[in-house]
């Protein structure tokens, strides 16, 4: 079975085993399908322990999820590329300071 | 005359540093520069007059967009893209399932696992293929991963659940990020697993 094979075997069938590994291991394990269900929460900052330290370690360890990590990051940098080069422009800053001049000397009277 | 100038100095000192983030968030909502600096400055104004209702060390940002987003709900601009939005809802209004595993991740994960096409397509296409997003996906991305907001934050700026923001992000970057796959795959900078293709 190639990756993707193997990841759409795992999500839809066999979760006997991943239960069984959680007993025996300390821990709580989490599998692949609870991993990618709060990935978009691990990457926002919005998870609070213990479960981001779940997904973390998932991530830490399993080759099947690692393309969709490094994938979500390479978008994510990708979009932050947008908030170079838009300033406002100075015409538009000097517009609004006199705005604001305006306003505060009409508010003195 | 003291308490003005205390009001001029503060506003100056919190709210005018957001300005390139304002303008930024405008130029998404209303698609052009004109329109996106009268949205900005008509947000500053309404800000000031209501700077005594701001309570100082709250995240300024948010309010300001908070702002902004409800003058260009109000304005003239919108009308003009009011059927387009309509007709966008419209067609959103029964979404169909999406799955946990994201298509993009497996069509390109034999040639480029680690995503490094997205570095490739140029910046221009980014913003455009966010500006083509439907509004409020296109807030939801726009806030989250260009201006940085949280969940919370974006569900104040947006008057919705943080449930609803959540759905909004995850189907917003699953169909921003199928429109930049398929605009790499166009551009040759990836091959897509072959169709029917042996594993």
């Amino acid at each position: 079975m190639n990756w993707f094979d193997r990841l759409c075997w795992f999500v839809r069938g066999d979760r006997g085993r991943a239960a069984a590994r959680a007993r025996a291991a300390g821990p709580r394990q989490i599998d692949c399908l609870e991993a990618l269900e709060k990935l978009y929460e691990y990457l926002d900052g919005e998870l609070e322990a213990p479960s981001c330290d779940e997904v973390r370690a998932h991530m830490d360890i399993c080759q099947h999820c690692y393309p969709a990590l490094a994938i979500e990051e390479s978008f994510r940098d990708a979009v932050k590329r947008c908030r170079k080069g838009e300033a406002a422009p100075d015409h538009l800053r000097d517009q609004i300071l006199r705005i604001i001049e305006r306003e505060a000397a009409d508010r003195t009277v | 005359m003291t308490e003005a100038h205390a009001r001029e100095h503060s506003f100056r000192e919190e709210a005018l540093p957001h300005m390139d983030a304002v303008y930024r968030f405008a130029l998404r909502l209303s698609g052009t520069p004109d329109a996106a600096e009268d949205l900005v400055q008509e947000t500053f104004l309404r800000a000031y007059r209501a700077w005594d209702q701001y309570t100082p060390g709250t995240r300024a940002k948010s309010w300001l967009f908070t702002i902004c987003r409800n003058v260009f709900l109000r304005g003239a601009e919108r009308s003009k893209r009011h059927d387009e939005i309509v007709r966008r809802q419209v067609e959103r209004e029964s979404p169909g399932p999406v799955p946990v595993v994201n298509p993009v991740w497996t069509d390109g994960a034999d040639s480029d696992p680690e995503g490094a096409f997205f570095a490739q397509i140029v910046d221009d296409e980014i913003v455009e293929a966010i500006e083509d997003l439907p509004e409020d996906y296109r807030m939801a991305v726009v806030l989250s991963d260009v201006e940085g907001l949280s969940y919370a934050e974006i569900a104040e700026v947006t008057e919705v659940p943080v449930g609803t923001v959540k759905s909004r992000l995850f189907r917003g970057r699953r169909q921003l990020q199928r429109r930049l796959f398929d605009y790499a795959v166009e551009m040759g900078y990836l091959r897509p697993k072959a169709a029917g293709g042996a594993g």
